[in-house]
């Protein structure tokens, strides 16, 4: 598998990640929710998975939104412009897209680093190390950081046509 | 630096990269990473830009927004979506406009199902735009009622928008929820009176259906309802009953919303371990696509807060002298304006750290305040050049529908929105009379 092809792949395994971790998070309130309606007791630590879950799913699977053209765009000009005029537009934006990536790279690690070095805890329900915490954020950068690169350098795979129409959205 | 020149800078910056068609949650990062530098100092303002992000979005009160838009899949991608709107199609009979009446009733229930604006929009495109094309309809008849009722899933819960909003807002979002449901209401018969109105004046927008089979007995039209709509009723209940007794929180209502989707999905044979990992991977897309613009929500409003851009454009407003209710207004404006250039999670960042303050300070009652801008945004759905549900629309209608055309069949919709959307800022009790007696 050459190195394209593994990006690919470590994306597609990232959305689907992302999707299971919300699967168990219906999955363990329902489950939360049947043992408080037995007198069981309760899943203490459920808010605090949950918290987490949200988060790290979140920048774990953007490069793979990015991907699926499924980060929301206000591209009426970009429309308005063509193809052939868009594009070195589209590549300006993917430049500065790689920079916000490459800031999550850098002080993302940094601060996951520092967190490491300093041995800081987070004390909720959990004592979870702040550096486990934190490292969701150089990964998202790594994996957007790759993406953009790819963008810049015309991979297909990377810049799917986009269609206004096929935007996520709530 | 003052304030405004804080204030121009920052939303100078978010606005000209999102016209250059950046994505909206990079464009937020770009002007936070830029703000911090500035205003928070380098590089620990970066170092806050990207922990912030964390803080962001580990939040607990966001949680229903996945659980929400997970319900609404699964009843699209196991096909009871579109039997529960058959079966309500067999029960309209003999109207002006059946088949638009039928898009605006399927979708009402519908909204009471999903989470989500733009699943509404797309099931009903798909089940009965072809329908009513096929019948002739005015294009602009068939586009508009569809379009119109995927707005109104934004109002009538689980709303996953009303629950980012709630949570970003600091709004209680089960009352919220609840708060929606009347405007809800009111709109969707408000929009079936105007297609019944206006097919009956003009009956060259909706052709009576010739030909059609001979008509069915009254057990034949209401047996599919009990059987293929009934059941999907549960989930509201599970949901909204829990919320309204206060017997579950919002999260624990969404989470046994989705236990009771897969629990018929599953009756109904229509549930396969594919066609679950198609749901939660869908899910998995749009709520990394909202909450990656909400991790830049934190850093955003406390730099404008610290650059003093917050306080400097309050003191500002407030010597204008706002009324609340000029306030209201004012507010409206505002979001009707951005409705038609950006999405409505960006609405949400770029002007609650604003609205907020304001409201608080003038005593505008929260729950009031919450449906007035939901409806806003709802608004903004439908209105050019941006309105996303107008995009959805080109997305499943023929080829040859042009883009003026799907504005067309938009307009009047989002004038009875509009109306409705009067009526709220004017007579509160609309919004805050049901929260009011159940909660």
């Amino acid at each position: 598998m050459n190195r394209r092809a593994l990006h690919g792949a470590l994306l597609e395994a990232s959305g689907t990640a992302a999707g299971l971790a919300y699967g168990a998070i219906a999955a363990l309130m329902v489950l939360d929710i049947a043992i408080r309606s037995l007198n069981l007791g309760t899943l203490a630590w459920l808010t605090e998975l949950t918290e987490y879950l949200l988060y790290a799913a979140t920048f774990v699977a953007a490069a793979w939104t990015l991907r699926q053209g499924a980060h929301v765009r206000v591209d009426m000009l970009v429309l308005k412009l063509g193809p052939a005029r868009a594009r070195p537009v589209q590549r300006a934006t993917d430049a500065v897209g790689l920079a916000v990536a490459a800031v999550f790279v850098v002080f993302g690690g940094g601060a996951a680093w520092e967190a490491w070095r300093t041995g800081a805890v987070q004390y909720k329900a959990w004592a979870t190390p702040e550096w486990l915490l934190l490292l969701p954020l150089p990964l998202a950068g790594l994996l957007l950081g790759v993406e953009f690169v790819l963008r810049l350098r015309g991979a297909p795979e990377a810049a799917p046509d986009f269609d206004p129409a096929k935007r996520a959205s709530l | 630096m003052e304030w405004w020149t804080a204030l121009l800078l920052m939303l100078a910056m978010v606005c000209g990269l999102m016209a250059l068609g950046l994505p909206v949650a990079f464009a937020f990062f770009v002007a936070n990473i830029v703000g911090a530098a500035v205003f928070l100092g380098f590089p620990a303002g970066i170092t806050s830009v990207v922990r912030n992000a964390m803080q962001s979005i580990a939040s607990f009160t966001l949680a229903p927004i996945p659980l929400f838009l997970l319900i609404g899949e699964v009843l699209l991608r196991t096909g009871l979506a579109f039997k529960a709107v058959a079966a309500i199609d067999g029960l309209i009979t003999r109207v002006p406009g059946r088949i638009a009446v039928v898009a605006v009733s399927g979708g009402t229930v519908f909204s009471a199902l999903s989470g989500s604006t733009i699943a509404t929009t797309a099931m009903l495109g798909n089940a009965l735009l072809p329908q009513m094309l096929a019948r002739r309809y005015h294009p602009t008849m068939a586009m508009g009622p569809i379009m119109a009722i995927g707005g109104v899933d934004m109002l009538i819960p689980p709303s996953a928008l009303t629950v980012l909003l709630g949570s970003l807002a600091k709004i209680p979002v089960a009352e919220l929820l609840v708060a929606g449901i009347l405007p809800g209401l009111v709109m969707s018969a408000l929009f079936i009176l105007y297609i019944v109105l206006r097919c009956a004046f003009n009956p060259a927008l909706a052709p009576a259906e010739e030909g059609a089979a001979a008509p069915l007995r009254a057990w034949q039209r209401w047996m599919p309802f009990f059987r293929d709509v009934v059941p999907l009723l549960l989930i509201f209940v599970v949901v909204v009953g829990g919320i309204f007794t206060g017997i579950a929180s919002p999260t624990d209502s969404a989470a046994l919303g989705v236990a009771m989707a897969l629990v018929i999905a599953a009756c109904a044979g229509a549930l396969t371990w594919e066609r679950l990992l198609g749901c939660l991977r869908e899910v998995a897309k749009v709520t990394t696509m909202i909450l990656f613009i909400i991790a830049a929500s934190l850093t955003f409003s406390q730099i404008l807060a610290f650059s003093g851009a917050t306080d400097g454009a309050l003191a500002r407003l407030m010597d204008v002298a706002f009324s609340p209710l000029g306030a209201l207004l004012f507010m409206v404006a505002v979001l009707l304006l951005l409705g038609c250039f950006v999405d409505q999670a960006s609405m949400m960042l770029l002007t609650l750290p604003f609205f907020m303050p304001l409201a608080t300070a003038l005593k505008i009652d929260l729950i009031h305040l919450g449906v007035v801008f939901l409806i806003a945004m709802q608004i903004g759905l439908l209105t050019p050049p941006f309105g996303l549900l107008l995009f959805v629309m080109k997305g499943v209608a023929p080829p040859d529908i042009e883009m003026r055309e799907i504005y067309l069949a938009a307009a009047p919709f989002a004038l009875i929105t509009l109306a409705v959307l009067a009526l709220v800022v004017f007579y509160a009790p609309i919004a805050t009379w049901l929260p009011g007696v159940f909660m």
